[in-house]
């Protein structure tokens, strides 16, 4: 069997203080390299924080999507930061949703695919555009985003084009959102366990992959996010579940800090330039890592 | 590299990008700073 030489290093040094090292100079040198170009943009990244209402076309198809500039300036205790859409997570959905890219053709991404997103603000992009790609689509955030975050699942539920006494019904279910494959589930990273997901999924339901788009920004919930994706991973412990995490890179401090606490759990893997569009590629300001437990 | 479903995950993500901790094809400053 042939090792590679970091394969060859983990397991010499494998569980040692040295290895502990190692990790932290490896997210050093990540982060070093993220941030050593000159990005495009330079600003927070949201797409535009008055707006109370915005229309964003992806892939031919508009999604009206209400924020909450209210929200976003408030004191609310359970952060603020969901309250709008940021300027990644368009950019991730339309990258997703292509077809000929790297997770469709490797398999990881299918029509039976279950996703989970943490986080996901009371947008839901990422969400109502992969719930019409996939079979089941879990967008879990903090409670006080959850009842907008419904009113936009609703709002862009695609038509139900289910039978009605044998004619075909185009009308979609603005208050229930019957038609759509996006479900939203309340979920705390620091309180919540991962049975938390039996609200939405059974027990013997699998997860294919976990998104974090644009989590990674305070640094007292960089070990609670690890930690929930790492209870989330070992639910079904003979299921490998994928973890991918998109990021605009603001902060070097914070990101070398997540990636040190990801690499103590996780496997991980920052996708090539070839695998991702052009507005998420090296150099772009934002990176996209995959990771699995190890 | 063909993927199919016999391809195991660790696999597939190496075939798309690269490895953080694999120092033999990460960032080239990372082959400078570890030349393990």
């Amino acid at each position: 069997m042939k090792y590679s030489m970091s394969t060859k290093v983990r397991l010499m040094l494998k569980p040692c203080f040295l290895c502990s090292v190692l990790t932290s100079v490896l997210s050093l040198i990540e982060t070093y390299d993220l941030f050593s170009h000159t990005f495009p943009q330079r600003n927070l990244g949201m797409v535009d924080h008055k707006a109370g209402h915005l229309e964003i076309d992806i892939a031919g198809d508009r999604y009206d999507i209400r924020q909450s500039p209210g929200l976003l300036t408030s004191s609310n205790t359970e952060g603020t930061t969901g309250a709008a859409l940021w300027k990644i997570s368009p950019l991730v959905a339309e990258w997703l949703i292509d077809k000929t890219n790297a997770l469709w053709s490797a398999g990881i991404l299918h029509p039976d695919a279950v996703v989970l997103e943490l986080g996901c603000g009371v947008t839901g992009l990422i969400g109502l555009v992969m719930s019409k790609r996939i079979a089941r689509y879990i967008l879990s955030d903090q409670r006080s985003v959850l009842k907008l975050l419904q009113e936009n699942v609703d709002a862009n539920a695609p038509p139900d084009t289910s039978k009605v006494q044998g004619r075909t019904s185009r009308k979609a279910h603005p208050i229930t959102g019957k038609a759509s494959k996006a479900h939203v589930l309340a979920l705390n990273w620091e309180v919540d366990e991962a049975n938390a997901l039996d609200e939405v999924l059974g027990a013997a339901d699998d997860i294919d992959l976990v998104i974090v788009c644009d989590c990674v920004f305070n640094d007292f919930l960089l070990q609670p996010l690890v930690t929930m994706c790492q209870k989330i991973c070992l639910r079904l412990p003979e299921k490998k579940t994928l973890l991918l995490i998109a990021q605009q890179l603001r902060s070097d401090e914070v990101y070398s800090t997540f990636m040190d606490i990801l690499l103590r759990r996780f496997r991980v893997w920052r996708l090539s330039d070839a695998s991702l569009s052009p507005a998420l590629q090296n150099g772009s300001g934002f990176a996209v890592h995959l990771a699995v437990l190890q | 590299m063909t993927l199919d479903s016999s391809t195991s995950l660790e696999d597939k993500l190496s075939a798309i990008g690269h490895e953080v901790l694999d120092v033999d094809e990460g960032p080239s400053y990372a082959q400078t700073l570890l030349p393990l």
